[in-house]
């Protein structure tokens, strides 16, 4: 595959879905915003309290002793609650409608006449799209949270100072910042490939729908569950949507618990979404290779 | 002179309906070729096979490749402007250019920027900002910009101001066309591409009607000015179309000799769509 290509084609993706930089961007000012608010609400409280050097020499001194390591896992738990989770968040809902949209929005404005008139093969496009899905967004929120994460510590620090603290004591060698940081892209690339059936599932209505690609990529699914249920009196379909939701569960749990999110491995579901969401990739492919309605 | 596109028995059907009854043909290096035929006789259905967008049966060679397989290698040699405006409204013009350089090898961006800076077409605007006729300025200046061997046209200039369709051809002859190069154009506007071609087709419920060079065709097809006098007479000669202008009969005859044509009256050649008009009638009675 040709190098330039497929920058080319990836950088194409960018230019048309903003959302997968200014999304992230949005939600990490907001909350910033929120937190600045909450430290001046929590400011003003200590100075009412008067004797605001009481207060944080108690409190320090609590923290330098004996509970460090709580210290340290608040100040982690910090960083992953409040700038990674809602990140997180944001980063499946723009993934679910950058996924959908990506091999159906060309053929409703008819402007895959023009990519189509391009030396470029559908497999080439497809993957461009599943690059910037499993690779460039996450990578995007990531780096978003990391500077958010970064401008949250500082916004502590100087709270610190106010206080007369050690910043550094208190907040920088507490936040194992590095790991913290590998973990947000990893955290983040997980959850991609978490994502991956679904998004497969997502290409595969996105390549094949003519309209209504939304409906047809939810109502499908819900579709499938009742007619399982009314017919066979089972719930197989809806379980095996739950357990993968399940996972998410592991993914954070194994951040908190072991320190890196790499406990989805252990998962055999997390497997068979991979398996499944390159078959839907590859028929994807071949429905925008062989379909004959965009013209 | 060699073939660029060679068709033996290409047909296509979708479901009952027969839109490519087997048809042959073939386009020559150096040639600009008009497709003309009315809404569902096959056009579209022709150039899409051309350009790989849809399964067919039949034999179909572009420039030694099967468009069913090859797209992607084939479009190197071809492009093709579907209709206008099927540029996405979120590109920015300097995005399209830089689109197109990084993917098409044969892509000069110097000429497609020269193009650009004759009209009023801003780098930083984006695609959804423009007017029709300055989007269809923006793809005709990067497709012209590559420098591929078959251009595929199909109503290039529908729903643009006559002002834009004129300098369109100019640009098409002057800084595309070569003895090289080829063109196929489908459009309902004969008149405006009349003077361009240098082979005519004509196409009708899926078949082929009329394949033949300009040269060929005007030396085939006479339109003969025939005072009432010389009516009966030009009849005879089994006209096939005809019309009254000021009185006098018009008659359009394919295949009378010279001699026979002037002896009748004034003789002229007759416009494309005079013809096209006579050649669907003839078929269809």
């Amino acid at each position: 595959m040709n190098v330039t290509t497929f920058k080319t084609l990836v950088l194409r993706e960018y230019w048309e879905n903003k959302s997968l930089s200014r999304t992230p961007v949005i939600i990490s000012c907001v909350i910033l915003f929120a937190l600045i608010v909450g430290m001046f609400t929590a400011q003003s409280f200590i100075f009412s309290m008067g004797d605001n050097q009481l207060f944080l020499d108690k409190g320090l001194s609590e923290i330098s002793d004996a509970n460090l390591s709580e210290l340290s896992q608040a100040i982690t738990g910090f960083q992953y609650g409040v700038f990674l989770a809602p990140l997180t968040i944001g980063l499946i809902f723009v993934l679910f409608f950058y996924s959908l949209g990506s091999l159906y929005n060309d053929r409703r404005d008819r402007s895959i006449l023009f990519w189509k008139s391009m030396p470029v093969s559908d497999f080439q496009t497809v993957m461009s799209k599943v690059f910037s899905a499993f690779v460039v967004a996450p990578s995007l929120t990531a780096a978003v949270a990391v500077v958010a994460q970064v401008v949250g510590l500082v916004l502590l620090t100087i709270m610190v100072w106010i206080n007369g603290g050690s910043a550094w004591n208190i907040v920088w060698s507490q936040s194992s910042l590095f790991t913290v940081i590998f973990n947000d892209f990893m955290a983040l690339f997980l959850l991609a490939l978490w994502m991956a059936p679904i998004l497969g599932w997502l290409w595969l209505v996105s390549a094949y729908a003519k309209k209504g690609a939304f409906l047809i990529a939810v109502f499908v699914p819900l579709g499938v569950m009742l007619v399982e249920g009314l017919m066979l009196g089972s719930a197989h379909f809806g379980t095996i949507i739950g357990e993968h939701f399940a996972q998410l569960e592991y993914l954070g749990e194994s951040m908190v618990e072991k320190g890196h999110p790499f406990g989805v491995f252990s998962s055999t579901g997390f497997w068979i979404g991979l398996v499944i969401s390159a078959a839907c990739i590859a028929l994807s492919v071949y429905i925008r290779r062989y379909r004959d309605d965009s013209y | 002179m060699s073939n660029v596109v060679t068709a033996r028995s290409l047909s296509k059907s979708y479901g009952e309906f027969n839109a490519l009854k087997s048809v042959n043909f073939s386009v020559q290096r150096g040639r600009i070729v008009g497709l003309i035929g009315p809404n569902g006789a096959g056009k579209t259905t022709i150039l899409k096979s051309i350009l790989g967008l849809t399964t067919f049966d039949g034999h179909l060679d572009v420039f030694g490749l099967d468009p069913q397989k090859d797209r992607h290698k084939l479009m190197q040699k071809v492009c093709f402007i579907a209709d206008v405006a099927v540029l996405p409204r979120w590109l920015k013009v300097s995005q399209a250019l830089d689109f197109v350089e990084g993917v098409h090898p044969r892509f000069n961006r110097e000429k497609a920027e020269r193009f650009l800076s004759k009209t009023k077409i801003n780098k930083n605007s984006k695609v959804g900002h423009l007017s029709k006729g300055m989007v269809t300025q923006l793809h005709l200046a990067l497709v012209l910009a590559i420098e591929v061997e078959l251009l595929v046209l199909d109503e290039p200039t529908l729903g643009l101001d006559i002002l834009y369709r004129k300098d369109f051809y100019n640009e098409l002859l002057t800084e595309f066309f070569d003895e090289d190069r080829s063109i196929i154009v489908t459009t309902h506007q004969v008149e405006e591409v009349e003077n361009l071609l240098t082979d005519l087709m004509f196409i009708k419920n899926g078949e082929i009607i009329l394949d033949s060079t300009m040269d060929e065709v005007s030396e085939r097809f006479v339109e003969v000015m025939v005072s009432s006098d010389k009516a009966e007479q030009a009849k005879e000669y089994k006209p096939i179309a005809e019309r009254e202008v000021f009185g006098r009969k018009v008659y359009l005859f394919d295949g009378l000799s010279p001699e026979v044509a002037q002896s009748l009256g004034d003789i002229h050649r007759p416009s494309i769509s005079d013809l096209f008009v006579a050649k669907m009638r003839e078929v269809s009675a």
